[in-house]
């Protein structure tokens, strides 16, 4: 079963090359282009770190430093991966109405076997891009050796294997449990919303736990190098990560730098162990999520039709009282907010931003106590977390507000044959999106402000650039969605990464450079005529691209 | 009601839809009968403004489709072959939601919902998302959606698929007694005895081309077969 299933996923990488070949091999190009960017990015960033730590940093530190650094770097590829495999998982697992075929054959118990190949694969290209350049570096600076090359690689397949194999558990475990707790508590309904609620809640409690571990880690010291023994040892670092998978890991790069080879082949053993039980568990026991799927199936029972809440409250009907475009913006608040595979995308997004504020909280104490000269360092940190916003914003867009209209393509039938203008659904959607990312930006904006303490002039230009910005990179993603529809899928992963869809990524951040950039010189030089000038002539190219977008499109071509 | 005249469309190199002329009276019910592709959803779609012909002209009670599309579509309503609605929209929300787009007044939408939910056997089961109904209930749905708006003209592509038994005499009942009070209806369909059944003419299409049109009795004449031939002869006979 497994064989024709890879044959099968092998077909539709074949078939959609079959259509439109030569603008989907630009598409494709443009892609690995954009992949090979960040990793070289990625390889800049660690060749000036690695050679910051072997040349630069004192000697006492070195390990300690390095061992943090490698921690650290798994832990947030660790995230991305659990994160994907938890999203990916749990809607493969059971939401995915594609594979019921699988599920009604014979070979149905091959099915989970599955959604963890599927999941690897999902998640292995994001991990590889950010490791094949980590790994050239270290070799660059460290001088690995093949043996060294073929170990580390080998472990981020089976690191792969260990993160995606227990998510999936952590999944088909959490379901058992809520499965029979909620068959004792009779109040507890057993909904798909509410195994996500539960999820969420879990990996909220886990994120947390690991946090109050790291951030006991004293930074300032490490890094101002405050020769301390005690705080600087390496048993020290290593004791705030041992409980982590990624640890031994850690662990074996740690060893090949120092060239101790056996030690690091300790540590691929011992992570070579904890893949193998894992990935066997889920081989294992992999069955526990059939009557889980079954459960699923059903739908609500008759005693719960009228909840839709694992908690048992009454659902609430939108009413879609008021004027059309009212009627519309409200559609919009539905579709997105009960969208449960986009919320937890936006969750995850959200969660790294929060996370990114929480590290400028740390920066910014550190700034205070240590740096004589605050205004240039707080003009730089404000101008890199305006590019981050930026980035997030962008990144939020990319995946919510440029598929907006393809993904409605079976359900436009709805408002295409209302006595509508294409003019009301596009300002219906743009309303909507426009004022939630504002809010949004406006939000984490006012929170960096406060961690970062600017003075309220430069956080009004920093505003009044930020909510420019939104708006123009929202009124971009929507107009490039509406003038180029995708017409083969409305899979929104899938959409927006098509020309279009690049287009749209490069675009708004080297826009967000540029704003950047002018906030920097705003900052520090005082010089507000360019910021002004951007902001006046990004909200002209923004009411251009408003009053134009509508005119060219026609209802008809969704 | 409905005119359409020398309607064609083309898909890239392939017409579709070949120069396709029909009227629809008031109070009349019109079924456009026809083998797969030949052009029957496409004339649907067409007259609904889901497409754009590519020559030719609509009128929907002297208004014309093409031209003033959204005061055309204010007099039509549509139920589609595949009731694709989000899948976390409750019916009820649906059923506001269509309704406050043409203009249903809130008061209205109260008094009106619950006799049409009870009819389909839908009171109940309104507060369900769409993603937990069977298909016939999906397609109950977009019946009543479409129809709560009192248009002028209904289209209906395939209107019983999916259905059960009691459902589709329900939706037949509902859009004959539609038609005698003054409602026009477009039919596509493949089921033959429903076209026989409720139609006061009926068109043939074959490869976008409208090939005979008439009452039952005029078709039966046309095609040389008895008056008790069904529809079925009569088709299999000029198709």
């Amino acid at each position: 079963m497994i064989q024709p299933f890879l044959r099968f996923e092998f077909q539709k990488i074949l078939s959609y090359f079959k259509t439109k070949t030569l603008a989907k091999a630009i598409t494709t190009t443009l892609f690995l282009a954009v992949f090979v960017f960040i990793g070289l990015g990625i390889y800049g960033f660690f060749i000036s770190g690695f050679r910051f730590i072997n040349f630069e940093a004192v000697e006492d530190i070195r390990l300690a430093l390095t061992l943090y650094l490698y921690e650290v770097f798994l832990i947030v590829l660790s995230g991305v991966i659990v994160f994907s495999a938890l999203v990916s998982g749990i809607f493969n697992l059971f939401k995915s109405d594609t594979n019921n075929w699988i599920l009604s054959s014979p070979g149905y118990k091959v099915f989970p076997k599955i959604v963890l190949i599927k999941s690897i694969l999902t998640s292995s290209l994001p991990s590889l891009i950010m490791f094949i350049p980590a790994v050239l570096a270290f070799h660059r600076v460290n001088h690995l050796g093949v043996t060294g090359i073929i170990l580390i690689l080998v472990s981020v397949l089976l690191l792969l294997l260990l993160l995606n194999s227990l998510t999936l558990l952590f999944i088909v475990g959490a379901g058992s449990v809520y499965y029979q707790v909620s068959k004792k508590l009779k109040t507890l309904a057993f909904t798909f919303k509410g195994l996500v609620v539960f999820l969420v809640l879990l990996v909220a409690t886990v994120v947390a736990l690991i946090w109050k571990a790291m951030r006991s880690v004293d930074l300032v010291r490490v890094f101002k190098a405050d020769v301390d023994t005690e705080v600087l040892s390496l048993s020290n670092i290593s004791s705030h990560f041992h409980f982590l998978p990624t640890h031994p890991f850690a662990m074996e790069i740690l060893h090949l730098q120092n060239n101790e080879l056996s030690a690091a082949f300790l540590n691929f053993c011992a992570l070579f162990l904890f893949a193998s039980i894992s990935g066997y568990l889920w081989w294992r026991f992999s069955y526990i999520f059939y009557p889980l799927w079954q459960k699923f199936q059903e739908g609500s029972s008759k005693q719960d039709r009228d909840v839709d809440s694992p908690f048992g409250v009454a659902r609430s009907s939108y009413h879609f009282d008021g004027s059309i475009m009212t009627v519309l913006f409200k559609k919009e608040i539905l579709v997105f907010s009960r969208n449960l595979k986009g919320m937890l995308w936006f969750l995850f997004l959200s969660v790294i931003w929060l996370m990114q504020i929480g590290a400028n909280v740390i920066l910014g104490h550190n700034i205070a106590r240590h740096t004589p000269d605050l205004s240039e360092r707080l003009a730089i940190l404000q101008a890199l977390q305006f590019i981050i916003a930026i980035y997030f914003i962008s990144s939020f867009s990319l995946r919510f507000v440029f598929p907006s209209f393809s993904v409605d393509k079976k359900t436009s039938w709805i408002l295409g044959t209302a006595p509508l203008s294409f003019k009301k659904i596009f300002f219906g959607k743009y309303i909507f999106y426009t004022t939630f990312f504002v809010i949004l930006g406006v939000l984490m904006s006012y929170a960096n402000t406060l961690v970062l303490g600017l003075s309220t002039a430069h956080a009004l230009y920093s505003l009044l650039l930020l909510i420019t910005a939104i708006v123009f990179i929202v009124t971009l993603g929507l107009s490039l969605g509406a003038l180029f529809p995708s017409l083969d899928t409305d899979d929104p992963e899938v959409i927006s990464t098509s020309m279009p869809g690049l287009f749209f990524t490069a675009l708004s951040l080297i826009y967000g450079a540029l704003c950047a950039f002018t906030l920097y010189n705003a900052l520090i030089k005082g010089n507000l005529l360019w910021l002004f000038l951007l902001v006046i002539v990004t909200s002209l190219v923004t009411v251009g691209i408003l009053l134009r977008t509508p005119k060219h499109v026609d209802v008809r071509s969704f | 009601m409905l005119t359409v005249n020398n309607l064609t469309k083309h898909f890239g190199v392939t017409k579709a839809v070949n120069g396709v002329s029909f009227t629809i009276g008031k109070g009349e019910i019109f079924s456009l009968i026809g083998p797969n592709s030949s052009g029957k959803t496409t004339i649907v779609k067409s007259i609904v403004g889901l497409l754009q012909p590519s020559s030719g002209s609509i009128t929907v009670e002297g208004i014309d489709a093409l031209t003033d599309g959204e005061k055309a579509k204010s007099k039509v309503g549509y139920i589609p072959d595949e009731p694709s609605i989000w899948p976390y929209m409750t019916g009820e929300e649906f059923l506001y939601f269509t309704q406050s787009l043409f203009g249903v007044s809130e008061k209205e939408r109260k008094a009106n919902l619950p006799h049409l939910l009870k009819t389909f056997s839908l009171d109940g089961l309104e507060k369900k998302y769409f993603e937990e109904y069977s298909r016939g209930n999906r397609q109950k749905f977009s019946i009543i959606a479409a129809m709560s708006h009192k248009p002028k003209l209904l289209l209906i592509d395939e209107p019983i698929v999916g259905l059960d038994p009691t459902g589709a005499e329900i939706a037949k009942k509902l859009f004959v007694e539609y038609a005698k009070a003054g409602g026009s209806v477009l039919l596509v369909t493949h089921t033959l005895p429903v076209a026989e059944e409720i139609s006061d003419r009926i068109g043939f299409l074959k490869n976008g081309e409208l090939i005979a049109v008439g009452t039952i009795a005029e078709l039966r004449e046309k095609a040389g077969l008895p008056h008790d031939a069904t529809l079925e002869d009569v088709y299999k006979q000029l198709a």
